[in-house]
């Protein structure tokens, strides 16, 4: 018997002990977002815990923004799914399904605020480290590579941020986006092009 | 520079890695939001269902379609888990337990306010929620209120439960149904008829350190020690009697009516030298903060509006919202929600509203027409008797409208 006391103010999940047969871990995604559709809350959450942090990094690749900002679009992101988990086809994984929705979710932030863009023009250019330090180097090299990244127009930001950054397929990754995939590798090949020439060019 | 150093480069890149508290702040949010979607189901469904056969096959169909794409999904997921949504200050435990027949999972709440989400359990399995003399099993959504380690309400919005206090007989609730423990209920005791020889207004204006300045009337009236309960009497927030409002003017007036309510109108009477003592087990119950205050807050300054715009029904809903918080928003709003109901012509619903008010407020300034209200609409459904009691209630309002209002109700008995 296990006994634990549990904080209030939070929402726990009252799991049963490990070494049961069909344990959350045991169900698959597609298993967990059907559930979803038929109103478990509870395969939301377990959905919610298998890929949060990759929602976070997408999200926050895709978006510089204040972390409650980046809060809201995660959550608003399951939320998403939790409503539309009925239309998930079968096509693609969950996980491109949740891109898909964080992607789109995104793009109608940036859209509404569009104050955005203008933001991330005032996004200020890192100042280079002399330190020939081969280490130092490489650091300097990221550092400018997100500013870099940060300037990117939108729809060049999310084809690099999906295909090189988060290795979703070309081709799942142009449904996700909801374009052709020769579009998406022309702006694949802009974003990286655009990103050599900010990072030091030919080096 | 090549593809591969800039996907290399790429992956190194820093991106928002939330700590573990944020996660599970999202995550709580994120579930709190999802159910309130499913709790407004039920009406929708209404509006879906006037579209007849056509929405039950497709319904049909959308169940066929689910379960032959997801063999194992919905029933697996429902099978394994369970979730609680406690307020701030509750204090809880969770046990799990191997037992002959499966798993024994046991909340033992001590104290606050929570939300359970109860799924389903497999034949021999057991999801409970304990307190010290109660128990409650079932499946759904279920809120459950524990003040002193008593179970003190239940209210069930979707699925179904099974109460069990002490060695009484179980009592089910379907969705929508609310349980009360007595503790609660007995604030809403109606007092005896009043008399001219042991009034209570002067019994409940008059506590142990205003007697210096009042004692005449202290001293003849037939005073309950201070310790006892107040709520056994309607503990109407109401100025003294005039007679004793002469030697002890009092220093809080009530609000004016047509101002939007705050959390001033229900605050414990902390500032009042001559209220009677706050009641323990309800001040307990309200004393939990809401887990989205600002939310409870925007569901009454919309209702309110709403109201104020002469849209009861609508106000109704909204202001219902918010009552389902915590504090003394919440408090108001089952006030104001009990008016809508009442202009909206829903009476039934409308006497639970005020009797909820009634129940959770021992103190607000708007108890006496909370109670006037409630009488009319106990008067006009026959029962003169519970009628003449909460009239009689009303009449040590410190409004004259409110006394005149209860006069009148009275008078046509």
């Amino acid at each position: 018997m296990s006994l634990k006391a549990i904080p209030g103010g939070k929402v726990v999940p009252l799991r049963r002990p490990e070494g049961r047969q069909t344990g959350i871990t045991d169900i698959s995604d597609e298993a967990l977002l059907a559930a979803c559709g038929v109103g478990d809350s509870a395969a939301l959450g377990a959905l919610y815990d298998r890929h949060h942090e990759a929602m976070y990094r997408l999200i926050s690749r895709m978006l510089r923004s204040e972390r409650t900002e980046i809060d809201d679009l995660v959550q608003t992101t399951f939320l998403e799914a939790w409503k539309s988990a009925k239309r998930y086809s079968g096509k693609g994984t969950v996980k491109s399904f949740l891109y898909g929705i964080a992607a789109n979710t995104v793009r109608h932030h940036i859209r509404s605020t569009r104050r955005r863009r203008d933001a991330l023009a005032d996004y200020p250019e890192p100042i280079a480290d002399a330190t020939p330090d081969v280490a130092a180097s490489r650091q300097q090299q990221v550092q400018r590579l997100a500013a870099a990244v940060e300037r990117l127009p939108h729809d060049l930001r999310e084809a690099y941020v999906m295909c090189d950054l988060e290795d979703v397929p070309g081709v799942e990754a142009a449904r996700i986006l909801d374009v052709r995939p020769g579009t998406l590798w022309r702006r694949l090949h802009d974003a990286r092009k655009l990103l050599r020439e900010a990072i030091g060019g030919e080096s | 520079m090549s593809d591969d150093l800039l996907h290399d480069l790429g992956k190194e890149l820093p991106f928002d890695r939330p700590d573990a508290e944020r996660r599970d702040a999202v995550r709580a949010s994120l579930l709190a939001a999802a159910t309130r979607r499913e709790e407004a189901k039920p009406q929708r469904w209404r509006v879906i269902a006037a579209f007849g056969l056509g929405a039950v096959a497709a319904a049909a169909v959308a169940m066929i379609y689910v379960k032959q794409h997801a063999p194992v999904t919905a029933a697996a997921a429902s099978l394994e888990h369970a979730y609680i949504e406690s307020s701030a200050g509750a204090e809880l435990e969770h046990t799990v337990a191997a037992t002959p027949t499966g798993m024994s999972e046991v909340v033992r709440v001590h104290a606050g306010k929570l939300r359970v989400s109860l799924a389903p359990v497999g034949a021999g399995d057991r999801v409970a929620i304990e307190t010290g003399n109660a128990r409650v099993e079932g499946a759904g959504a279920v809120d459950v209120q524990v003040t002193d380690d008593r179970l003190a309400a239940v209210t069930v919005s979707t699925g179904a439960a099974k109460i069990v206090v002490g060695d009484s007989k179980a009592v089910f609730l379907a969705a929508g149904e609310t349980w009360r423990a007595e503790i609660v209920r007995a604030d809403v005791d109606l007092p005896k008829p009043i008399t001219n020889k042991d009034s209570p207004t002067a019994a409940i204006v008059a506590p142990a350190t205003s007697t210096a300045t009042k004692p005449t009337v202290v001293a003849t009236a037939t005073l309950p020690p201070i310790t006892a309960p107040a709520t056994r009497v309607p503990a109407i927030a109401t100025p003294p009697h005039p007679s004793i409002a002469t030697t002890a003017p009092r220093t809080v007036t009530n609000p004016p009516r047509e101002t939007p309510p705050s959390i001033a109108t229900t605050a414990p009477p902390v500032a009042k030298p001559d209220a009677p003592p706050p009641e323990p087990a309800v001040t307990a119950l309200a004393a939990p903060k809401t887990e989205l205050p600002v939310e409870t807050e925007q569901h009454f300054q919309r209702g309110w509006k709403l109201l104020r715009a002469n849209k009861p029904v609508e106000a109704a809903v909204e202001l219902g919202r918010a009552a389902d918080g915590d504090g003394p928003i919440a408090v108001d709003a089952r006030y104001f929600q009990g008016e809508a109901l009442v202009k909206a012509g829903r009476k039934t619903e409308a006497e639970k509203a005020l009797l909820g008010f009634l129940d959770h407020a021992p103190t607000s300034a708007r108890r006496g027409r909370a109670a006037v209200m409630l009488a009319r609409l106990i008067a006009e459904r026959g029962d003169s008797a519970t009628a003449r009691n909460w009239y009689q209630a009303a009449l040590k309002d410190s409004d004259a409208n409110v006394v005149a209002a209860a006069n009148a109700g009275l008078a046509q008995l």
